[in-house]
């Protein structure tokens, strides 16, 4: 598990502090490892096969971050570049923005700042980017070296960080980067939404967390 | 799973001997037995289902399934590299891998404020009775079943003392839930002055949460809805209470004139007067699967196929038998002409099996041949899904490449780089759901969804994520038929999502739920039905006398097709196979 103060959990029932909920969209190359991403991060499970994206899904995952839930609403795509066409519409209006690529295929860090550049350039100005090179388990077949992107990141602003979906290495922890980044005052923010007492709420036991939104 | 904690939960209510279905090894159905409970946690009420490990034939891995369409596969112009191709195809000699993918269920386990509604599902589509919850963020868990029946109403009961439930006017199965917040209830009502006489209705609702009061709340619900219709400042009614009123009159089309004397200019109201009147047809029930007896009759001395249209039309109502598939698809997926004779048809295949056995042995995957052999379009996400079924049935990768490709002819527009195909078909659909069902529609189309965004994978590879693989390759027979009209999976798509329109509705789902509901349909949707009203539907459009002409050329053979015709320009080269007539396809 993550930090203290910090991890994906239930809130304790006893004092509920701030809900906020923020749109989060997943961009990237196809089979960088998106959907694998949230669903470590959502249903803590990793399948090696995981089948492709078609069009998009949506899951949700609560966090909670001292005295405040913060609900992300996430957006997976599909990657490939004809669908390209689609982004704009779940980008649209996303307080925050996971952009993969995979550590052992230089063309997917290229395609990733090309990602960078249109969000930049045509989404939410105030949106959190993170980087995220995923797959780092496969660390001796890595292209891209770390200083790189992560040079990269820092002159454009982005939270960076090396994942791996399938070992759960930093997966919590990018979530937990940008819900801590995001501006828990922003009107984007909505919430609470149904008063007190009935959060979104999930659990982690034993390495199994069981969200209320997972599909099946 | 864990065993239950009793520090931090304590057990109010449980089901035992509850099952689940699942997606096994074959993607075919298979039961999880478990235990349905209501536990009190530190944080409120939750509902669990948990597995039962010690129930029989569920080995080790009953909640793992191999997915059959796990082919993960790595496509870049510069250097074509195949990582992992994997079609679990039983016959895959040699050029294939096979790769399990495990696959969880999703935990059923959630806190009761975030059960939106659930359905009880009793009948003669459900052998057991069984409930379904469905949450406020769009997840939809699977059903659950009860073989010893009657449970369900004592369970309700116990979720009746946590939340407020109540039952839907439209469809007596269905049953909405909203939070135990008497205050807040009774407040907002005070603030409406409008239970000023009517106390004892209220308390009626209070003390009955469970039976009938939806009913009763129904028929002041008008009255209510014109008052906040009428009134600008809604800030003292809470939100989920306006919409849930306005939602109970718009189920009831008479009241739209109560809303349309308040804001008679309010557009999204005029689909009344514009509704095309679809007429009543009766649902049919499905054929039977053509067998080998019947298929047999249809060829003539030297092997022709006499009378396709009626071979068609025997599929088109109930599908192929398992054991006929792999010759019927030859014809269905245009790699044998129905007019060919037995002996052309094994010079043909000799002549296909010399020019690409050794294409195909070499680079040891059929999509991968497909890539070369189809250089424009290139490997698309999905393809993989339309390849499985193929590679299950046929015999050897020739046949599946050749029948694939018949296919991929079909929906040749849907894997298109501008992705103009997509966007038309889209766009049909939204045009027919508004004739088939404008309440729908207008809900819709409130709710950011008349994009139909949410049908992007229905209609890119044909519904194959939303069936078993028994399923899928019934539905696919009847779509190859071209029966009973041109863009078919449209129609299909439109039955479905009034299927769904229900839950949609109901729950108040707004466009991110719409997605999520949409995408877990998957495994839950009973064919024949689905089918059967698809055909109704159909019948109802093409017989529809003042069908708008847009529809209209949407549905009849003759004009471009969205799904169903080839781009000329981007079509293989094909020399020696003869392609049936388009029209008769589409």
């Amino acid at each position: 598990m993550a930090a203290r103060g910090a991890s994906v959990q239930r809130p304790n029932g006893a004092s509920q502090g701030k809900i906020c909920q923020f749109k989060l969209v997943l961009l990237g190359e196809s089979a960088v490892g998106k959907s694998s991403l949230v669903l470590r991060f959502v249903k803590g499970q990793f399948h090696e096969y995981q089948e492709s994206t078609i069009g998009a899904a949506f899951l949700t995952q609560t966090v909670c971050l001292d005295d405040t839930t913060v609900k992300f609403e996430i957006w997976d795509t599909a990657g490939q570049e004809r669908y390209h066409s689609l982004a704009p519409m779940y980008y649209r209006g996303a307080q925050a923005a996971i952009i993969v690529y995979d550590i052992t295929n230089q063309d997917t860090f290229n395609r990733a700042k090309s990602w960078v550049k249109e969000l930049q350039r045509q989404a939410n100005p105030n949106i959190v980017i993170a980087l995220s090179g995923n797959k780092a388990d496969l660390a001796n077949k890595r292209m891209v070296e770390y200083e790189e992107a992560q040079a990269y990141a820092e002159e454009n602003g982005l939270l960076f960080m090396e994942t791996s979906a399938k070992t759960a290495m930093n997966v919590n922890d990018i979530f937990l980067a940008i819900a801590k980044k995001l501006p828990k005052t922003d009107p984007g923010a909505r919430g609470p939404q149904q008063g007190a007492g009935t959060v979104q709420v999930n659990e982690s036991q034993g390495g199994q967390k069981s969200g209320c939104c997972g599909g099946k | 799973m864990a065993a239950l904690d009793p520090i931090q939960e304590k057990v109010v209510y449980s089901v035992t001997h509850t099952y689940i279905k699942v997606k096994n090894g074959s993607n075919k159905e298979e039961y999880i037995y478990g235990t349905l409970l209501m536990l009190e946690k530190p944080d409120g009420c939750h509902i669990e289902w948990r597995e039962d490990p010690t129930h029989v034939d569920a080995v080790n891995d009953s909640w793992d399934f191999i997915n059959a369409d796990a082919v993960s596969f790595t496509y870049s112009n510069s250097a074509a590299e195949l990582t992992d191709i994997t079609p679990t195809a039983a016959r895959t000699e040699g050029s294939c891998r096979m790769i399990n993918q495990q696959k969880f269920h999703n935990p059923i386990n959630f806190h009761v404020d975030n059960l939106r509604s659930f359905k009880r599902m009793k009948g003669k589509l459900v052998k057991n009775s069984c409930i379904m919850f469905i949450l406020d963020c769009g997840t939809s868990h699977p059903p659950i079943y009860f073989p010893k029946g009657g449970v369900t109403d004592k369970f309700l009961h116990h979720l009746g003392k946590k939340v407020i439930i109540t039952q839907s006017a439209t469809d007596g199965n269905r049953f909405l839930v909203s939070p135990h917040q008497q205050e807040a209830l009774e407040s907002s009502f005070d603030a409406l002055n409008l239970f000023a006489d009517q106390g004892s209705a209220l308390s009626r609702f209070a003390a009955d949460p469970v039976r009938g009061t939806f009913t009763a709340f129904a028929k002041v619900s008008k009255l209510l809805t014109n008052t906040l219709v009428a009134s600008e400042d809604k800030n003292s009614v809470p939100p989920e209470i306006c919409d849930q009123l306005r939602i109970s009159v718009e189920e009831n089309e008479t009241d739209f004139s109560a809303i349309h004397s308040t804001q008679p200019e309010d557009p999204d109201f005029l689909f009344i007067d514009e509704k095309a009147q679809l007429p009543e047809v009766e649902k049919k029930p499905r054929g039977e699967p053509l067998k080998r007896a019947v298929w047999e009759k249809f060829f003539d001395a030297e092997g022709r196929v006499t009378n396709p249209e009626e071979l068609k039309q025997i599929i088109y109502r109930g599908g192929v038998s398992h054991d006929l598939r792999s010759e019927v698809w030859k014809f269905l997926l245009s790699f044998y002409s129905w007019d060919s004779t037995t002996r052309e048809r094994e010079e043909f295949r000799k002549t296909k099996v010399g020019d690409n056995n050794e294409r195909l042995h070499q680079l040891n995957d059929i999509l991968m041949t497909f890539v070369m052999y189809d250089f424009n379009l290139g490997y698309v996400q999905g393809m993989s899904d339309l390849l499985s079924p193929l590679l299950l049935v046929m015999e050897n990768e020739v046949d599946t490449f050749w029948c694939f490709v018949g296919f991929m002819n079909l929906l040749h527009s849907n894997f298109e780089m501008d992705q103009e195909g997509m966007k038309l078909q889209l766009n049909q659909l939204n045009q027919i759901v508004q004739v088939a069902d404008g309440q729908l529609y207008s809900y819709l189309d409130d709710h950011e969804s008349s994009n139909m965004y949410f049908a992007f994978r229905w209609l890119l590879i044909v519904f194959k994520r939303e069936f078993f693989m028994d399923d899928i390759m019934s539905l696919w027979e009847v779509f190859w038929t071209g029966l009973p009209c041109k863009n078919y999976q449209l129609v299909i798509a439109t039955a479905l999502l009034c299927q769904c329109k229900g839950d949609i509705i109901e729950n108040q789902f707004g466009f991110n739920e719409i997605l999520k509901y949409i995408n877990d349909r998957s495994g839950d949707i009973v064919l024949s039905e689905l089918l059967i009203q698809s055909e109704a539907l159909a019948e109802q459009l093409i017989t529809c006398t003042n069908l708008p002409s847009y529809v209209r050329k949407i549905i009849s053979p003759g004009s471009q097709s969205s799904a169903t015709q080839p781009s000329p320009d981007r079509k293989p080269a094909r020399p020696t196979s003869s392609p049936r007539k388009r029209t008769a396809e589409s």
